[in-house]
């Protein structure tokens, strides 16, 4: 066997045990026989070497592309989150759009107590006055009506009975609350107006479409506030579109 | 071992570099998870876990997985504990401590830095054509004999593969000695 060939068979560990002796023979009597096992023992290390770069190069490239697909996964799972989002913000939205173009939904925009501009609490003399208004005010309209209801007894003033209707409305007797403003209404007091708007938006809420229609009318006559005289329009409207 | 990891490891053999992308792809999780005990960072477990894989591919390429008789798994969480030691011992803190013995049993290997003369050799290497790079590749890494090369390459025959290689080696011989 020629000397190349032992040593090519040497790199690959393929030597049988004659070949190893005649092998381990020349290494120690041929100089270049020993730097050629040198130089191709060199050489399948070198290639080894290079094969790990060629396959580092190779798993860095899938190692990216996992990682690219991670964030784009992630990102993708953001997307459809926030799209979900928009579309509830949107159906939301929409549903409380229509709300607002129902009886209920006018009703629930636009309701709310008439603060108490008539009795200041502040006194704190503990009359039934005041006991009666920190009741109102404090959002205890049971109460604030039964008091109401015990001055009433006595005094039978229009700004009485009107925060009476309030306390009724407040805690959800919207027919009391209507009979008490329908009283008022037959007088032209400094509550007319809002006595109208309320009655107004009572009977809408009740379902009575032709009350509500008459009230919201006649506010919209004897009014100055713009903004409930457009509510009161677009109310009529959409009670006589139905 | 079952048929289907016999199977890989002889595709390994062929050198079929996909089976390492999908090998890789398949015990990354496991294997990141797992060598979180070891007091590395996140690249570094990264970094250990690309060097076991080459690792595992290369001794599977040498025909040094012919007899494994674990599962490939236990194999590569194996070669990952020497490498995490042997990584861990380089930064000066006490390896042994985290050579716990569970399932996976070290695999120690054998490797050492190139020399200088190495070195010098590897980068005249590269300037090698392409062809004449996989030619000493296939003999000297992979350990093909030359009925193999003349399969693999597409050679007329034995004498086409063995005059290429010769070709090869002595263009190899001449950058090295024109320096």
């Amino acid at each position: 066997m020629d000397k190349k060939t032992l040593i090519d068979k040497y790199i690959i560990s393929e030597l049988n045990k004659e070949e190893q002796v005649q092998f381990d023979q020349w290494m120690k009597e041929d100089e270049k026989f020993r730097n050629d096992v040198q130089f191709y023992s060199n050489l399948s290390v070198v290639a080894e070497s290079h094969e790990k770069d060629v396959l580092s190069a190779r798993l860095t490239k899938v190692e990216d592309k996992m990682g690219n697909k991670k964030k784009s996964l992630i990102r993708r799972v953001l997307l459809i989150v926030l799209g979900v989002l928009l579309l509830v913000a949107a159906f939301v939205g929409y549903r409380l759009d229509k709300m607002k173009n129902t009886p209920s939904g006018i009703y629930a925009t636009h309701f709310e107590v008439y603060p108490n501009v008539y009795y200041p609490t502040t006194r704190g003399n503990g009359d039934l006055m005041t006991k009666a208004f920190m009741a109102y005010e404090n959002g205890d309209y049971v109460a604030a009506a039964d008091l109401l209801e015990e001055r009433i007894k006595t005094s039978e003033a229009i700004e009485l009975k009107f925060y009476q209707a309030m306390a009724y409305a407040g805690m959800g007797n919207l027919p009391l609350a209507i009979k008490n403003l329908e009283n008022i209404r037959r007088f032209q007091s400094a509550y007319y107006d809002e006595c109208l708007w309320y009655l107004g938006l009572f009977y809408l809420k009740l379902g009575n479409a032709p009350a509500a229609i008459d009230r919201f009318q006649t506010f919209y006559e004897v009014s100055d506030d713009a903004a409930k005289k457009k509510v009161a329009a677009d109310a009529i409207r959409m009670l006589n579109a139905n | 071992m079952v048929n289907a990891e016999k199977e890989v490891l002889i595709r390994i053999a062929k050198d079929d570099k996909s089976v390492l992308d999908a090998l890789y792809k398949e015990y990354r999780d496991p294997f990141l998870n797992y060598f979180k005990r070891y007091a590395l960072s996140e690249d570094a477990i990264k970094d250990l876990y690309q060097e076991t894989m080459i690792a595992f591919y290369q001794n599977g390429v040498r025909g040094k997985l012919k007899d494994l008789s674990s599962s490939i798994k236990t194999y590569i969480f194996g070669i990952g504990k020497y490498k995490a030691i042997d990584m861990i011992r380089k930064q000066k803190k006490n390896a042994e401590l985290l050579n716990v013995s569970d399932e996976f049993e070290t695999i120690e290997l054998d490797e050492k830095e190139l020399t200088t003369e190495q070195q010098k050799l590897k980068r005249h290497f590269t300037q090698l054509g392409e062809s004449c790079q996989k030619m000493l590749t296939m003999f000297y890494y992979r350990g093909l004999d030359i009925s193999d090369i003349v399969e693999i390459g597409g050679y007329k025959d034995a004498n086409s593969v063995k005059s290429h290689k010769s070709r090869c080696v002595k263009q190899l011989r001449s950058l090295v000695n024109k320096k």
